[in-house]
């Protein structure tokens, strides 16, 4: 599992933004064709097919492949003849997401994207027009992730474009939080192994607290979840469901419930455990250097939820 | 194995039949990136301010909470004086929360620019700490670090409390920010965080739009430290004045402020605030600070 997760934090930088043909990549989506284990037969056998075209004539869109969680991208398969476009072809678009890409360690019922509507289909099919060109809108999900998108002309090559879906598509990535000794870092589970990624301001100012806190009151806190590394959804689930948070709105992948603002890498849940009973000295300290710059420093019934203001 | 061997024959002789045409070419472009729709209010979400009370009442998927103006709750009083020793200022002050407070004080901020270099002297139970305030300037903050269960240590209603700074700056307006006591959540009571999380997206946005920070702290000014002696001067002078001349605060003498900013003298710019007629105890504060500075300036 460390292994992976190195491999999962190295990727994003180590990728340019415009990047050529990668063969182990196509061997990545061989791999995940021929694992598809919910498909039809038919459906498999058309996967195996398609992924023995694709070793023989690859067609790959180079793109900007960064959205924001919830954008729209409006993507067309476009098909010529000799350099003419080629109308009235189908075209067959399937959408997948990568399994524990997006600091996302769980993966049942992951959604991979829709589309032309945000909860649509993940396959569809449409017919070029006289431009020779299919278009559709792909809906990137609410969670952050590797996602790609296949679409498979009735004649032609496949062609298939990938989508990094994460929260800062125009800022600096989230920074991981270091270990210090005026605090601890808690709350990491076995959805989300790594659960301490903020803003650079954020993860300085929180330092700041904690040493001020530490100092005045001998109290070493805790700091319970931040931000997912790619940031997007922060997903608790169903376990995390409460009286106010109940179990039908707290589901994983989505934001309609706990966790709805740990989204940006702007915010830290506090835990009251950790803060010695002297609440109201911490909420001075966090309040006097940015932790209610985002909004008001809110009381979650056992824990601070702190917004710093970038 | 010979399943396997029939399966790869069978499938690569129906990719030949599929490979693609000589000539025909198909990628995927991107056209155009849209960014998320901004929320829209689901049945039943409601975010309203109650004009005469303050208080924001907000609604969402069935949960209800009232968000108070904290700031009215408590009843400052914040008296400073300063006497010169030893070539340094040493600054009083007296925080009180008047009676009829419903709130107790945590804690005050003084936005002072050269914070780094004063001394703060606290009573017992109280700290300060130098530092930015969150209107990320320069301040010392005096806090409160009795326990949550200790209210009644805390500065409710009718309570006052001393600090002092030692500086060599000399005396002129500055940023206050004084702090309602958060009390801890009831057992069993909805806390504004978990209303929060339960709210619709839209409700959340409209709750950080109108729940905004002058709501939750009381913003208001005192004297302090604030010029270095070896830079003061008349334009020092003029410049604190214009300042303070569009401040609310100093409404009733806003205009003659402004007038006397544009005073070439010393001399000139007393004899304009001697016939201020300062109203409030801030204003009288003000005009004493900026004596006290040509006063000392003449000497």
């Amino acid at each position: 599992m460390a292994l992976n997760l190195a491999r999962r934090r190295a990727w994003p930088q180590q990728r340019s933004r415009r990047y050529p043909c990668d063969r182990k990549r196509w061997a990545r989506m061989l791999a995940r064709f021929a694992n598809e284990s919910l498909l039809s037969s038919k459906a498999r056998t058309l996967k195996f097919v398609v992924s023995l075209a694709l070793l023989t004539m690859p067609a790959l869109a180079i793109n900007d492949p960064y959205v924001a969680p919830s954008a729209a991208v409006q993507i067309a398969a476009c098909i010529t003849y000799n350099g003419q476009p080629v109308g009235g072809e189908q075209v067959y678009y399937t959408t997948y997401v990568t399994a524990g890409s997006g600091y996302h360690d769980h993966n049942a019922g992951r959604p991979p994207g829709s589309f032309n509507t945000p909860s649509g289909q993940t396959s569809i099919t449409v017919v070029t027009s006289s431009d020779g060109c299919a278009y559709v809108y792909w809906y990137a999900p609410q969670a952050a992730g590797s996602h790609d998108i296949v679409g498979i002309p009735a004649i032609g090559a496949p062609a298939y474009l990938s989508f990094i879906v994460w929260a800062f598509t125009d800022r600096a990535p989230f920074v991981e939080m270091p270990s210090g000794s005026d605090y601890s870092l808690t709350g990491q589970t076995g959805d989300h192994l790594s659960n301490h990624w903020g803003t650079g301001n954020a993860n300085a100012r929180l330092q700041t607290i904690f040493s001020q806190f530490r100092a005045q009151t001998g109290a070493i806190g805790q700091i319970n979840d931040q931000s997912l590394g790619w940031g997007g959804t922060f997903d608790l689930g169903p376990a995390y469901a409460s009286a106010s948070c109940p179990s039908y709105a707290s589901q994983y992948w989505t934001n309609t419930c706990n966790h709805g603002e740990h989204r940006y890498g702007r915010n830290a849940d506090i835990p009251f455990a950790g803060l010695g009973g002297q609440g109201p000295a911490f909420l001075d300290i966090a309040t006097r250097n940015d932790g209610a710059g985002g909004g008001p420093i809110l009381d979650e019934g056992n824990h601070y939820h702190l917004r710093f203001g970038s | 194995m010979r399943t396997t061997i029939l399966l790869i024959v069978l499938s690569a002789a129906v990719a030949l039949a599929q490979a693609p045409k000589a000539g025909v070419r198909s990628e995927i472009r991107v056209f155009k990136v849209q960014p998320p729709p901004p929320p829209q209010p689901e049945p039943g979400d409601s975010v309203e301010l109650n004009a005469v009370t303050g208080d924001i009442v907000a609604t969402s998927h069935g949960l209800a909470i009232r968000l108070p103006r904290r700031d009215t709750d408590i009843a400052p009083s914040l008296a400073v004086s300063y006497a010169e020793s030893a070539g340094k200022l040493n600054y009083f002050y007296t925080l009180e929360n008047q009676r009829g407070a419903k709130r107790a004080i945590s804690g005050l901020s003084l936005a002072v620019p050269n914070a780094a270099a004063a001394t703060a002297t606290v009573p017992s139970g109280w700290f300060s700490i130098k530092g930015e305030h969150s209107l990320g300037v320069p301040s010392i903050l005096f806090a409160n670090k009795n326990k949550d269960a200790d209210l009644y240590a805390h500065l409710t209603s009718g309570k006052s409390v001393s600090f002092s700074l030692t500086s060599t700056d000399v005396p002129g307006l500055v940023r206050a920010i004084i702090s309602p006591l958060e009390e801890p959540s009831k057992p069993g009571e909805l806390t504004d965080g978990e209303f929060f999380d339960s709210a619709s997206e839209w409700v959340r946005q409209r709750l950080l739009q109108m729940d905004t920070r002058d709501r939750r702290e009381l913003y208001t000014y005192s004297i302090g430290p604030k010029q270095a002696r070896a830079q003061d001067g008349v334009a020092a002078i003029q410049s604190e004045l214009r300042a303070a001349s569009g401040l609310p605060e100093f409404r009733e003498i806003g205009q003659p402020l402004l007038q006397a900013s544009s005073l070439a003298t010393l001399p000139a710019i007393r004899s304009a605030l001697a016939g201020m007629g300062a109203a409030t105890p801030l204003q009288r504060d003000f005009v004493a600070a900026m004596n006290w500075r040509i006063a000392t300036l003449s000497k």
